[in-house]
């Protein structure tokens, strides 16, 4: 499959970069990977006149230590957060859930950012151009229907990362860089939730960078995910779950958050309360899920059954959550 | 959109290539360098087949812009053999039958090279993540996984 023509640019700073971004806006793309923008430039979902490229940016890629705080450049390699010794010790779950996302080959080639800022998928719409065309455009191509929900007004694409729910469930924060300064949000404020446009970034905006804060001492978490095989394939259900608890056994606090269930990566808002304060039984483990079971509301659009993955979204957490004591 | 010079290191050779932003590795491999070794299935990074090693990592050429890779070893299946004698890796695959069609086969021996490389005693878990990426439409994996760890010990 050939790519449509584009202009090629390699800026070395990130000021250079920005510079670039402000100038070309709609027109531009950035390419760190490759592995998702090639792919829907090939579909013919993107054409951009401008790519561009961020990987001779050396001050985008990095695994720091900061004062117990952890911080990750954007242009880091998936494969390097997996092998990091850093994060397998104090963040394991990350590192747990970077393993799962495709196939080490990809993982060679993925960023942590392009990973996170993974455009929301369908199977109306990643196709190709004369797939959709046939079926008539949806409001995720620019037309006025929806064809997975029959009468839905808005688009139902659903966000399927790996990476961003453990990262949400840790805690962490995203830095993101504009030609007119930067800010630095929850990871959760990168996502609008909505399929047809699910990042918050604005034309010209780049994530450059992801904090976690340091977990309190006795914490686990763990990664479920539902996929056809045991590699390449995005989640039809993921689960991403962290939870303290302190000497007594009690638990201190947790994170539920899901993937590939909706627009975003969803928090379940009900979790943490659930858990504090008690000790982590299979039961209370079940009340989260339920919990989680209402919160997912999964549409037939990325393969499967939904009324089969939103049952897995049970099976899932409760199993994620029991884990978590596991893997302290 | 202007072709652009860039030089290729190749299995250890240099080349010029004069190729344009959107012409991708496997597309420059194939059409310019007559290295028809590495083959393009998917074209979409799902099935591993275009697997060339970049700097000793297995990647997927398809999904690689020719551009982006001056300065960078590149390794395709041509360069493993050292004359007419083979790397031990393709040995094995041919004295365990872990070729069919041999559309994947290419993709399989460069990502166990890899693996070797890294880790010379991989466990058969190990192997078999490891080759997780490329798909072999014959289904031949038991006998893939099979050679992989027989060139561990014979190596």
């Amino acid at each position: 499959m050939r790519l449509p023509g584009f202009e090629h640019l390699q800026p070395g700073s990130l000021s250079e970069a920005l510079e670039l971004l402000a100038e070309y806006r709609e027109q531009a793309k950035i390419i760190a990977g490759g592995t998702e923008l090639l792919v829907s430039m090939k579909q013919g979902l993107l054409a951009p006149a401008y790519v561009v490229d961020l990987k001779a940016i050396p001050e985008l890629e990095f695994i720091a230590d900061d004062d117990g705080r952890l911080r990750i450049g954007a242009l880091t390699r998936l494969a390097t957060i997996v092998n990091s010794s850093l994060i397998r010790e104090r963040f394991p779950v990350l590192a747990q859930a970077a393993a799962t996302v495709a196939a080490p080959p990809l993982q060679n080639m993925g960023t942590l950012g392009g990973n996170l800022c993974l455009n929301t998928r369908c199977s109306y719409f990643n196709q190709s151009r004369s797939w959709r065309q046939i079926r008539g455009y949806c409001y995720k191509t620019g037309g006025d229907t929806c064809h997975v929900v029959k009468g839905g007004n808005r688009c139902f694409a659903t966000y399927q990362g790996d990476v961003g729910p453990a990262l949400m469930a840790l805690g962490a924060k995203a830095r993101i860089a504009g030609k007119g300064g930067e800010r630095s949000v929850p990871l959760a404020d990168l996502y609008t939730g909505k399929g047809k446009r699910p990042l918050a970034l604005d034309t010209g905006e780049v994530l450059v960078e992801v904090q976690v804060p340091p977990s309190p001492s006795r914490t686990g978490g763990d990664y479920q995910k539902l996929r056809y095989r045991g590699a390449m394939d995005f989640p039809l259900v993921g689960v991403a779950a962290v939870v303290s608890r302190d000497d007594s056994g009690l638990c201190t606090g947790g994170k539920v958050v899901l993937t590939a269930v909706s627009g975003g990566p969803l928090e379940v808002e009900e979790a943490s309360q659930m858990l504090e304060g008690r000790e982590i039984t299979a039961q209370v483990a079940a009340q989260v899920a339920d919990a989680a079971f209402e919160a997912a509301r999964p549409v037939d659009n990325v393969g499967s059954d939904a009324s089969y993955r939103r049952k897995m979204v049970r099976v899932l957490t409760q199993r994620a959550i029991l884990n978590t004591w596991g893997r302290e | 959109m202007e072709k652009q010079l860039v030089q290729l290191r190749v299995n250890g050779e240099l080349h010029d290539v004069a190729v344009t932003p959107n012409e991708t590795l496997v597309e420059v491999l194939r059409e310019r360098l007559e290295l028809t070794g590495t083959k393009e299935g998917c074209g979409e990074g799902a099935c591993g087949t275009c697997t060339v090693l970049l700097d000793g990592k297995p990647v997927r050429s398809c999904l690689t812009l020719a551009v982006e890779v001056q300065g960078q070893e590149i390794v395709t299946i041509e360069g493993l053999a050292k004359g007419v004698e083979l790397h031990p890796v393709q040995k094995a695959f041919i004295e365990h039958g872990a070729i069919q069609c041999g559309f994947c086969t290419p993709a399989m021996i460069l990502t166990s090279k890899a693996l070797l490389d890294e880790n010379p005693h991989p466990t058969e878990d190990e192997v078999r993540r490891a080759i997780s990426g490329v798909v072999c439409r014959c289904t031949g994996y038991a006998k893939i996984v099979e050679a992989v760890l027989a060139a561990a010990d014979s190596m």
